[in-house]
């Protein structure tokens, strides 16, 4: 893994601002209560009172002990995630494809061999729907569905937001599309024929819808090929990933070792798909 | 009239000639088309269909391009002809070896590109259709099929096509008389009960058609169970 400042750092103005907001807050209420009170209570009461409000509030100096403790927090991040970083070597768990790959598909993606019914999975990554794809599917429902084909496999790719994968299972691409609680929602299977004549190109970092992204964790997002096919005479995009989607468990939130490693793995098993996919369809090498 | 008779139709279920009525072999022979003249709301029981002039002429002229006797013959023809298609074995073949299905398929169907997209828009088709029947009970396993393929769907439209026909003065009485028996003999080669038929029938439409074949199959139900209709109590065709 590549030394990069830590993702998490880009939060510390963020925590910040709302522990201010929140000490000036509790500010306003303690006030307020003091007001209401001071209506029903003796002079000499008050007078003590007078004396105390001279003293220092103690709430603005939660922003300061916070900030504090989340600099040193970052600190022993950020050491623990580059002494994790360091003590993974891409190159060496490259050899472990086949194994992490069966680890993967009978624990985090035990749903996709599931879906596949005991059908052959030769490689596995995660995959998106275009927003191009999306809107030119839109434009055919819009136009009365005119290419009959696409319209078929084109209304069942709806949703661009939520989780997608691909299997490479002997001669054919299954493409697996899930609702937003992760579901099934949609399988399409590209037969031989299809593939055979469909088009791969380099797609670059996937963004999101609205292309903002930190800097930081850019190392995180996945690269994308382009696959077209041919549905009848009309051109269908869909993305390849080169890893699968990696969502930290919020029970690893602060065991950076293991997210790394999982990202790994991840990762491993994602980036060999479109080499395995190119070496059984060569018409899908890219120059 | 006309229509009222549209709306009233498909409420009537199992129509039959109680004037003209067919019995023995060849009432045997017409139940070939059953399943499209109960779709058509025709009689099941004479070669009378029941239908209107204007209706019968809307489906052969429009739906089967048919307009006079040379086409009528020519299309009635084909119908029977589809079913001796040596190339629909190597697809179900293909469909049946998932693993081998590109070598099955590129090496034993034929080399022009429009004939064989055709055979492959058929592999593709029975790879939508065939879960889907097994969804809605309409067969439990592949093999089902294999026997029976689509004969049901061919020679039942072109049974019911040719009384059409034969009320258009396309065809003689003899004609269809002769037609009918050719149907019948044929059909008993692939199917060998009428719940067979029916399901070929419901398996040929939804390769045509795709999706949505409960009509279909609560029609093929009738056929099958309704205590008016000539096949309740036929088992074997």
């Amino acid at each position: 893994m590549q030394g990069k400042p830590s993702a998490t750092w880009f939060l510390l103005p963020i925590w910040w601002e709302d522990y201010f907001i929140v000490a000036n807050r509790a500010h306003s209420l303690w006030n307020f209560f003091k007001r209401q009170t001071k209506k029903g209570k003796s002079k000499k009461y008050l007078n003590t009172k007078k004396l105390k409000q001279k003293r220092m509030n103690p709430f603005f100096l939660i922003p300061i002990v916070v900030v504090i403790a989340g600099v040193v927090f970052m600190i022993i991040m950020n050491k623990k995630l580059k002494t994790a970083k360091a003590e993974i070597n891409l190159d060496s768990e490259r050899t472990k494809y086949e194994q992490y790959k069966q680890e993967l598909l009978t624990q985090d993606f035990s749903k996709v061999k599931q879906w596949m019914k005991g059908g052959n999975i030769d490689a596995i990554t995660s995959a998106s729907v275009p927003q191009t794809t999306s809107n030119k599917i839109q434009e055919l429902v819009t136009d009365g569905l005119k290419n009959v084909a696409l319209s078929t496999i084109g209304v069942k790719l709806k949703r661009i937001e939520t989780d997608c994968f691909w299997v490479l299972s002997r001669n054919d691409l299954h493409f697996f599309s899930t609702d937003t609680v992760g579901n099934l929602d949609e399988h399409i299977v590209f037969d031989n024929f299809r593939i055979e004549e469909a088009k791969l190109q380099y797609g670059g970092i996937l963004k999101s819808q609205l292309g903002v992204y930190s800097k930081s964790s850019e190392e995180y997002l996945p690269i994308t090929h382009i696959i077209t096919f041919n549905i009848d005479g009309s051109p269908l995009s869909l993305e390849i990933h080169d890893r699968l989607n990696y969502t930290v468990d919020p029970t690893d939130m602060l065991n950076m070792k293991k997210q790394l490693e999982t990202r790994a793995k991840y990762q491993i098993v994602g980036e060999k798909f479109v080499s395995i996919l190119q070496n059984k369809f060569p018409n899908l090498k890219t120059a | 009239m006309e229509f009222f008779s549209k709306f009233i139709s498909p409420f009537k279920s199992i129509r039959l000639n109680e004037k003209n009525a067919l019995t023995g072999y060849l009432l045997d022979h017409i139940l070939v088309g059953t399943m499209y003249a109960e779709q058509q709301s025709a009689y099941l029981n004479s070669y009378e269909t029941g239908l209107s002039k204007a209706n019968i002429s809307k489906l052969v002229k429009t739906y089967w391009e048919i307009s006079n006797q040379d086409e009528a013959i020519e299309i009635l023809q084909r119908l029977h002809d589809r079913n001796q298609d040596e190339n629909l074995n190597i697809v179900y073949r293909a469909f049946e070896n998932q693993e081998n299905y590109v070598e099955i398929l590129k090496s034993n169907l034929p080399d022009e590109e429009d004939a064989f997209v055709y055979y492959l828009n058929l592999f593709r088709k029975l790879k939508n259709v065939v879960p889907e029947l097994k969804e809605l009970n309409v067969i439990t396993d592949f093999f089902q099929l294999k026997k029976i393929k689509d004969t049901g769907w061919n020679y039942g439209r072109g049974a019911f096509l040719a009384r059409c026909c034969y009320e258009l003065g396309y065809l003689s009485q003899n004609e269809l008389i002769e037609y009918l028996a050719k149907s019948h003999t044929e059909l008993k080669k692939y199917c060998s009960t009428w719940k067979e038929y029916t399901t070929s029938y419901i398996f040929g439409r939804a390769i045509w058609g795709g999706s949505n074949n409960n009509g279909m199959i609560q029609i093929a139900n009738d056929l099958l169970n309704n205590n008016n209709s000539p096949l309740r109590n036929k088992t074997y065709i």
